[in-house]
């Protein structure tokens, strides 16, 4: 074929081959053809083309493709819903288990045990100068239970505002180390004493006094298995979900059956 | 039974109107009529047995789910643009995951590369085998070309579409389906020029002396 035909030319050469142009434009292409010799040879190379795959042998089917009930047999519509929600309760499972073991994302959003306990220990830091203003230099163990004793309106400015039940235990814990100035740590963990070490220096048992409170809160903060917001969130997705999925299925299942 | 006959009495408009109304036994009788066909054109845009038969099967299973939206006009171009669909799936499908076809296996566990069944056995084997060749030949070159000329090429020069119905068949207009042809034409003959000894000798002096 000569390269000197068009693409443009040869679109409508091999319309006009087959017969599907009108009437005006098929005159047009046979007074051109009578005179274009190159035309003419690219016609016959495009009839020659045609009529090769016209004997191109038919193909029968190997095998009858008829179809049986069971082929054909209709399903129900799925509610556009219904994908929408299991991806989502799938989602929140991925979440949910993610906010146990990342400490970023959601994890981050539910306060850890470890970072509470941080917590705790930042703020019993931050009541620890309140000791340190106490006398320093050694003194004899009576006097320091004496001053212990003065000092005990101190003890219980620090203890209110706190729980009652706080309270209750410093002040308790306060008499009798007044008492009993001599009894080692383990006597005074038994008397159910949060902070037990037996410090050698008044100046340092009433820091331990003052701080006592704070570390009365640690019930509240201590590592419990609770759930975060988030938590409860996620895991009501979990479960609500699916439920919502398979009744809205259900429900287009029956109104199908009836319908048909 | 005596239903069975009055069906296969039916014709086609009727079959259709039956098989709307869910009736299998009609819509069975269009598929015997139009099975081969479809799995023609399937095999020749697929060039796999296999993958055509699917695809025909398919086709005809859809086909039946959709007949209620069948309305009227040709019912072979309706068809045909069903199986084109199929096969561009199932194109799509081969693009994911490519596989090796496997040709039909001879006793001495050969391949087979001519497959005995597609011979006409009214011919001499000489012309069994002239034939064979000639069509894996042409084949070879319809399966080169890309997805969509060799669509329109199979619905135009194989199936004997009109234009329109071509283009119906694949949704598109009737410029594409003429440009797309002429191409694909073009395309064909520099193929078939590389075989041109297996070809029909009239064809073959065309050929050489327009060179």
């Amino acid at each position: 074929m000569k390269k000197n035909n068009s693409p443009r030319d040869l679109t409508k050469l091999s319309a006009y081959l087959d017969g599907e142009l009108n009437a005006s434009a098929s005159r047009k292409m046979k007074s051109r053809l009578a005179r274009d010799l190159n035309l003419a040879a690219a016609l016959d190379d495009l009839r020659n083309t045609k009529n090769i795959l016209r004997r191109i042998p038919h193909r029968r089917a190997p095998r009858n493709f008829t179809l049986s009930p069971q082929m054909v047999a209709a399903r129900p519509p799925i509610p556009r819903l219904v994908p929408v929600l299991n991806y989502a309760s799938i989602l929140a499972i991925f979440l949910f288990f993610i906010s146990f073991v990342s400490p970023i994302g959601l994890g981050a959003m539910a306060p850890a045990p470890e970072m509470m306990m941080e917590v705790a220990e930042s703020a019993m830091m931050e009541e620890a100068p309140a000791a340190e203003e106490a006398p320093a230099e050694e003194m004899p163990a009576e006097e320091v239970m004496e001053e212990a004793a003065a000092e005990e309106p101190v003890v219980e400015e620090v203890v209110e505002g706190e729980n009652a039940m706080g309270a209750a235990t410093t002040i308790e814990a306060t008499a009798q180390a007044v008492d009993d100035a001599e009894k080692s740590s383990a006597d005074q963990e038994t008397d159910g004493i949060a902070v037990a070490p037996t410090l050698p220096t008044g100046g340092t048992l009433v820091a331990e006094y003052t701080a006592t409170p704070s570390i009365e809160k640690m019930p509240d903060i201590s590592p419990s298995l609770s759930l975060s917001q988030w938590q409860k969130i996620l895991l009501i997705v979990i479960i609500l979900f699916p439920i919502l999925a398979y009744i809205l299925r259900r429900a287009v299942i029956e109104k199908w059956k009836k319908e048909s | 039974m005596i239903l069975n006959d009055k069906i296969y009495a039916m014709n086609e408009p009727a079959l259709i109107r039956h098989a709307k109304n869910g009736d299998l036994t009609a819509f069975n009788k269009l598929v015997l009529q139009y099975q081969d066909m479809l799995y023609n054109t399937a095999y020749r845009i697929l060039g796999d047995p296999g993958l055509a038969g699917d695809a025909t099967q398919e086709a005809f299973i859809s086909a039946f789910r959709k007949l209620k939206s069948y309305r009227g006009g040709s019912f072979k171009a309706w068809l045909l643009r069903i199986v084109t669909n199929a096969c561009y799936d199932e194109l799509r499908r081969q693009k994911r995951r490519p596989t090796t076809p496997l040709e039909p296996i001879t006793e001495n566990d050969e391949e087979m590369e001519s497959p005995s069944w597609i011979a006409d056995s009214a011919d001499s084997p000489e012309k069994q085998l002239e034939t064979l060749e000639l069509e894996q030949a042409i084949q070879r070159c319809i399966e080169n070309l890309p997805p969509d000329f060799r669509t329109v090429i199979v619905l135009a020069d194989i199936q004997g579409l009109d234009y329109k119905e071509a283009a119906k068949a694949i949704k598109k207009p009737l410029g594409t389906i003429k440009s797309r042809l002429a191409r694909a034409r073009l395309r064909l003959r520099e193929c078939l020029q590389k075989v041109k000894e297996l070809l029909p000798t009239a064809f073959r002096l065309e050929g050489e002396n327009n060179q």
